[in-house]
């Protein structure tokens, strides 16, 4: 033992020394450390809770978000679309009156046209038949039955098709 | 690596360095005498208690523990930074390493296998610091010319008669209380029994796991722990794993006497456990200490490539004193399978 260096002082202040230190680390450093580990475990479980609440709370709120945004877009369709059934329908209206409109100064225009075409019929058959009279008076040199010999020529002319309203009589 | 000619050049360079510094100044082996005695010097005492240089560096290796625990743990924050740093990571290294080996057994043990690494990991790598076990004391031998020559010690060369340095450091008039003397030697004295002494160098310091005190006082406490642990867990019946006489009692002469031969292999086993915690130890450090104690005589720098397998054997030493104490300590409070179960098979 003496040649090992073994020797009771020597033995007891080794053992000594590590019950010191033994004291010192478990004070200072075991169990603070072991402590803040603990606490700072605590501290990121709940940040971790936290940012998971925060994120389903997010998703929420998206969600939610979402929703309104497509209430509004199906409500600005839906006024969107109605405005454009009215439009559409006020422009039916607009077309049908111009229409009407339309008709109405051609039936009126057609009216006037048929009058003056009468008009200028008749007046070209009077003429037609006051001619043809004048001619054949001049033709036979005598006086003519005013009322037979126009009756004649009337009927000359509805023969040639060339009635009151000018149109063929057979058409 | 082997392309950069700077390396080359440096190699060189060393090596030329190496062989100048050795022709111009050749210190002699013998000359110095560099102490390699197992037993650790005594360097002076203290009212009657001899202090050794390990002693010296374990007061140190306090200290520094004692600082560095107080630095690193006073102003603790969740977020850290700094000393505080360097201790968590050392503290969780551990915790993890002892949860692997302890399971949830861990907390009981943590605080002494915790503080054997660290008191051991501190001890180790003190030794290593250049200085010591090199600045030291030269011990003066009675037979031993001696002289002093600008103000170095010299050896009388025994065939040339011509005066040798001693030492790169020395203290030529060392007082009283330096003069180094070894245990063994003190012993002799305090008998009145003649001895002879050499002149030695003594180092201030050393490191305290060199000292086979240390590893014995640790594996003490391992051990006595470990039966401690052993009985809070299991009671008395934690003694049936070195005494089992139950089935030799009850008659059952076979299997009493294996049971009664386990029982006392494992005591032996036991005790044989002190003696291998304390001989890895300190046979590792010391052995250590020699290796680069005799490649700084044989060349310069030699030790340089030896340092980086002392540094790996410190943390290594250190490793396996705590994690065989945890391991030990679990096996204990582990229920063994005693006689209990077997009978109740039978």
């Amino acid at each position: 033992m003496e040649k090992l260096g073994i020797n009771l002082p020597w033995l007891l202040a080794q053992l000594i020394n590590f019950i010191l230190v033994l004291v010192i680390l478990r004070m200072l450093v075991y169990k603070p450390v072991l402590a803040m580990f603990e606490t700072r475990k605590q501290k990121i479980q709940e940040s971790l809770d936290t940012a998971e609440k925060v994120k389903a709370d997010a998703a929420q709120q998206q969600k939610e978000f979402d929703r309104k945004l497509d209430d509004a877009r199906r409500e600005a369709q839906a006024a969107a679309a109605s405005a454009q059934q009215a439009a559409e329908k006020e422009r039916q209206r607009i077309i049908a009156e111009a229409q009407q409109d339309a008709e109405k100064i051609r039936v009126a225009a057609r009216g006037e046209l048929d009058y003056e075409r009468k008009q200028m019929v008749s007046e070209l058959r009077h003429q037609v038949i006051e001619l043809s009279m004048l001619g054949a008076q001049r033709v036979i040199g005598g006086n003519l039955d005013e009322r037979k010999s126009r009756q004649l020529v009337e009927n000359f002319l509805n023969e040639v098709d060339f009635g009151p309203n000018g149109q063929k009589a057979g058409a | 690596m082997l392309k950069n000619p700077r390396l080359w050049i440096a190699i060189v360079a060393f090596l030329a360095a190496g062989i100048l510094v050795k022709m111009f100044f050749p210190f002699s082996a013998a000359a110095v005498r560099a102490s390699v005695a197992i037993a650790p010097e005594i360097l002076f005492f203290i009212g009657g208690f001899p202090v050794s240089p390990t002693l010296i560096t374990l007061l140190i290796v306090l200290v520094i523990l004692l600082l560095v625990s107080f630095l690193g743990t006073r102003n603790m924050r969740i977020v850290p930074s700094g000393l505080q740093n360097v201790v968590e990571v050392v503290i969780e290294q551990l915790v993890n390493l002892f949860v692997g080996i302890a399971g949830p057994m861990w907390t009981k043990f943590f605080a002494i296998a915790a503080s054997f690494f660290i008191l051991l990991l501190v001890s180790n790598f003190i030794g290593l610091i250049p200085g010591a076990g090199s600045i030291g004391v030269i011990k003066v031998g009675k037979e031993t010319h001696t002289q002093v020559v600008n103000g170095q010690i010299c050896f009388e060369n025994e065939e040339t008669h011509e005066c040798e340095p001693s030492g790169i450091f020395a203290i030529a008039d060392a007082p009283d209380f330096l003069t180094p003397i070894s245990l063994e030697h003190a012993n002799m004295k305090a008998r009145g029994e003649e001895y002879e002494e050499h002149g030695a160098l003594v180092p201030f310091l050393r490191a305290p796991s060199s000292d086979l005190n240390m590893g014995l006082a640790l594996a003490l406490v391992s051990v006595f722990m470990t039966q401690v642990y052993g009985m809070q867990k299991q009671g008395l019946r934690y003694w049936t794993r070195f005494f089992s006489f139950g089935r030799l009692l009850k008659g059952d002469i076979g299997f009493g006497l294996i049971d009664v031969f386990v029982g006392l292999v494992e005591f032996i086993s036991e005790l044989g456990k002190i003696i291998s915690f304390s001989f890895r130890l300190f046979g590792n450090i010391f052995a250590g200490e020699i290796i680069l104690l005799i490649m700084a005589f044989l060349f310069l720098m030699l030790p340089f490539p030896f340092y980086f397998f002392e540094f790996f054997v410190a943390f290594i030493q250190a490793f396996v004193f705590a994690v065989l104490t945890m391991a030990f300590m679990r096996i204990a409070t582990a229920e063994h399978g005693g006689e209990g179960h077997g009978e109740a098979k039978h």
